[in-house]
């Protein structure tokens, strides 16, 4: 008889809505002037996959690597707890088949081969990592999860709790109460810039995608699809705290359909490359014949046949490999064959040259959450396929805040870089240009220059002279100095006249 | 085909050969209409257009020792307090349990040394003395230009007017409302802030400073920081517009402050080489006379500025200071 250990699964089920109530808090405050204690993009130097294949496709060290490292490092010792009791993306999935565990009936079959996919996903990124392509930001989880919380969730909630308010103020006869707690809100909570992310649904799409697949089998997206699971896993197989049981002579397999992972066999054997350390299976074996141990015996070899279910044949192993490969060489040659970008776009400030940024970017939409004026917005195709969902300068919708470094500082792979305020304000990142033909003094010799106005340069980069425009007529009209100039695109957004007579070009 | 029969013979025949007595077809139509109401109201709400106008605010005729009052020295507070003394105390404007705004320029990203805000000193202490007079409640707000949380933070106009008791907060867009101008205005329908409007007394504090279209920013340009809307559209025939709105704040007191003024590359600066100190706070209950003075801190002749000039033809006050009662303190 072993020990019971069931406070493990409490401890765990404690530490996971902890944590994921962490993760929230700390992704919810990433918002001027980003009071968490923890910098969000701390969150994605623990994770060993974007460290690391983005350090691989630059080839170089990237100083959170040691987060990325201490990650692996616990995935030794107690495996793939940042699965179980960390990833946001495992709690939700966890939440969501919680939800629909009454109609579901967890009945799991011997380990299948699909398994292997998420082995195959992460070879893939691996090698296009060596060839210089970074696609970590796609599937990883962390990604996966942050994005849709800052793109979608944060400002549909901040919306909802603002038009809900606007209509309790304006309808009801409580004024000055409701104006009180709406301050508060808007202080401690809210983001007052109401943020917006016209094109990101997708994003959405793709969550909840994997959260009803979750719905259907539990933890589908750990199992099939996860690199940094699969990353995780090639270490906890030899992780030192593994599960052993005791001879089960009722053969009940109520542990092998506890298993939200699948990760037991038929013969109460545990594949520890697939264990998420869950404890389910030791909280709930009617017999408490199956512990946690570190000294547990060495890794069971299961017999070398070919035939038993859940392997690979060897020319099955090489169709797959084909196919994997074939595709990543499609999508390589798409991206690395030098196409260049379809047009130059915007960047934010203090951004890596164009191609190095693309690859260095993770897509954690970090930047763009904690944008001030909302005007960093996840690219579509402006910048080409490579650059998909990479942040961009979008002057036609908002401005850069002229004395803000916050998104430098959000970064967690040095993408954007972290400038000091003075260097921030010396770097350019695009340059204004005027359309006499629509600009109202130079067309219409109506009075205007609200561009010179906002310009936050100093010493202005918009210059106003009076001289006589296009009709003769003279008025003082707009001229931007180029050496001035650091493209920052307030100018653009405060032009009354639409379209708008001074855009911000790239350089 | 099976599917398409059982299609057709089910739910087809189901949706148009619904039995419907005359009265049961009423009461359906009753009911949609209703909540085809019910949403266009809710919808309304929503998007904040409830068919609520602003109205401009009454007049409160105060009584004044003088009608200027100009002081000089060291501390903003101190002058403050002495400059609004010299008009006969904040109580000829503050009535017990009044609501009162006291609006600042808070439009730019910058510190109080790049003087592009109003000094948070000046406001502060304008703050404190109407919480002595005792006002039920001190609104300080602005619509800044940069985002509001930079511009309040930075400009330590947040801390200091917390400080003093006083409650600052961001204007939201759902509380502009359409203000009703007179007849003709080019500014009719302009949104402006409900509070702004809905208080008892109001109180300008602007900073003085250069600007490249009206050449100075003074009383009545700030109160372009009640206004909604798409301000840029404002800047095209601007003096007149700005004569407007002041004419329907009808501000009871303006306070300037000159302590620092900026003299060149506003209205945002950024410079302290533009900044000059004058060690002024500028108090009057006219606030054309208040603007007319404080332009010639800047060497200007009043009448040089647009907004001045059109805001006495209206009869909004005037800027004849040669004759007017001023006086002029060093503390």
């Amino acid at each position: 008889m072993l020990r019971r250990q069931a406070p493990l699964r409490v401890g765990r089920r404690i530490v996971q809505v902890l944590l994921f109530g962490l993760f929230l808090y700390i992704i919810w405050t990433t918002q001027y002037p980003l009071r968490g204690f923890i910098n969000p993009g701390f969150l994605f130097q623990l994770d060993p996959l974007v460290m690391g294949i983005t350090a691989l496709a630059e080839r170089l060290w990237l100083p959170g690597l040691l987060w990325a490292l201490a990650t692996l490092a616990v995935t030794f010792v107690f495996g793939r707890v940042f699965c179980g009791w960390f990833c946001p993306l495992g709690t939700l999935q966890d939440l969501v088949a919680r939800l629909a565990s009454p109609w579901r009936k967890n009945r799991e079959r011997e380990p299948g081969r699909g398994r292997f996919l998420k082995y195959f996903l992460l070879g893939g990124l691996a090698l296009l990592a060596a060839a210089g392509l970074q696609l970590a930001w796609l599937f990883d989880p962390l990604a996966v999860f942050v994005r849709a919380f800052s793109f979608n969730v944060h400002p549909a909630v901040n919306r909802l709790v603002d038009r809900a308010f606007a209509v309790l103020l304006q309808s009801t006869d409580f004024y000055a109460p409701l104006a009180g707690l709406y301050q508060w809100l808007q202080e401690h909570f809210l983001d007052i810039s109401h943020p917006v992310f016209p094109h990101a649904s997708i994003i959405l799409v793709m969550l909840v995608l994997l959260l009803a697949a979750a719905l259907l089998r539990r933890r589908f997206w750990c199992r099939y699809l996860c690199p940094l699971g699969a990353l995780l896993g090639l270490v906890s197989k030899f992780a030192r705290l593994r599960r052993v049981s005791e001879a089960c002579p009722a053969n009940c397999a109520v542990c092998r359909d506890l298993c939200r992972v699948n990760a037991i066999r038929a013969d109460q054997s545990t594949l520890s490359a697939e264990c998420v350390m869950c404890f389910d299976c030791v909280a709930d074996c009617p017999g408490g014949r199956s512990a946690f141990t570190f000294s547990g015996p060495p890794r069971a070899r299961a017999a070398r046949d070919p035939e038993a279910p859940g392997r690979l044949t060897r020319a099955q192993f090489l169709r797959w490999l084909a196919g994997v490969l074939g595709l990543f060489t499609l999508g390589a040659r798409r991206t690395a064959a030098g196409t260049p970008a379809v047009r130059p776009v915007l960047r934010p400030p203090g951004a890596l040259p164009e191609r190095e940024f693309v690859q260095r970017c993770v897509r954690c939409g970090n930047c763009m959450k904690v944008c001030l004026t909302n005007v960093l917005q996840p690219a579509a195709w402006e910048s080409g396929a490579e650059g998909v969902w990479t942040p961009r300068l979008a002057t036609e919708l908002s401005y850069c805040e002229y004395q803000c470094t916050l998104c430098g500082q959000v970064c967690p792979t040095g993408a954007i870089e972290r400038l000091r305020l003075q260097e921030k304000l010396r770097t350019k990142m695009g340059l204004a240009v005027i359309d006499r033909s629509l600009c109202l003094p130079w067309s219409t010799g109506q009075e205007c220059i609200v561009c010179e106005e906002h310009c936050p340069v100093s010493h202005k980069a918009i210059k106003v002279e009076r001289r006589p425009n296009r009709l003769g007529q003279p008025v003082r009209v707009p001229a931007v100095d180029p050496q001035l100039c650091v493209g920052c695109g307030i100018c653009e957004v405060k032009c009354p006249v639409s379209p708008k007579a001074i855009r911000v070009r790239p350089l | 085909m099976k599917v398409y029969r059982w299609f057709a013979s089910r739910r087809l025949e189901k949706l148009f050969h619904l039995p419907l007595s005359r009265a049961g077809f009423l009461k359906l139509l009753a009911a949609v209409s209703g909540l085809f109401l019910f949403a266009r109201r809710s919808g309304a709400l929503a998007l904040g257009s409830l068919g609520k106008t602003l109205d401009p605010r009454p007049a409160r005729a105060a009584k004044t020792d003088c009608q200027l009052a100009a002081a000089k020295g060291e501390n903003p507070d101190r002058l403050t307090r002495r400059a609004v003394e010299a008009l006969g105390g904040i109580a000829r404007f503050v009535r017990p349990g009044d609501v009162v705004v006291v609006k600042p320029n808070i439009g730019w990203d910058r510190t109080p040394e790049q003087a592009a805000n109003t000094n948070p000193e000046v406001v502060a202490a304008l703050v404190s003395l109407c919480r002595e007079a005792g006002a039920k409640a001190v609104k300080v707000f602005d619509n800044p230009c940069n985002d509001a949380r930079r511009t309040y933070a930075n400009s330590g106009i947040q801390e200091a007017v917390r400080k003093a008791g006083g409650q600052i907060y961001y204007v939201s867009d759902w509380n502009f409302l359409t203000a009703r101008f007179p007849c003709g205005s080019l500014m009719d329908g302009w949104p402006l802030y409900r509070d702004a409007v809905a208080c008892d007394c109001f109180i300008n504090v602007p900073v003085a400073k250069h600007h490249g279209l009206t050449r100075l920013t003074l009383s009545m340009k700030n109160l372009m920081g009640v206004c909604g809307g798409r301000r840029g559209s404002m800047h095209q025939e601007i003096d007149e517009k700005l004569v407007d709105v002041t004419a329907f704040i009808r501000p009871n007191l303006t306070v300037i402050d000159a302590y620092r003024i900026l003299l060149r590359h506003g209205p945002t600066g950024g410079d302290v080489a533009d900044v000059e100190p004058k060690h002024l706070v500028i108090a009057s209950a006219d606030p054309v006379l208040a603007d007319a003075y404080a332009a010639t801190l800047f060497g200007l002749e009043p009448e040089s500025i647009g907004y001045i000039r059109l805001g006495a033809k209206r009869g909004l006050g005037s800027l004849d200071l040669k004759t007017a009662d001023i006086q002029t303190f060093r503390v």
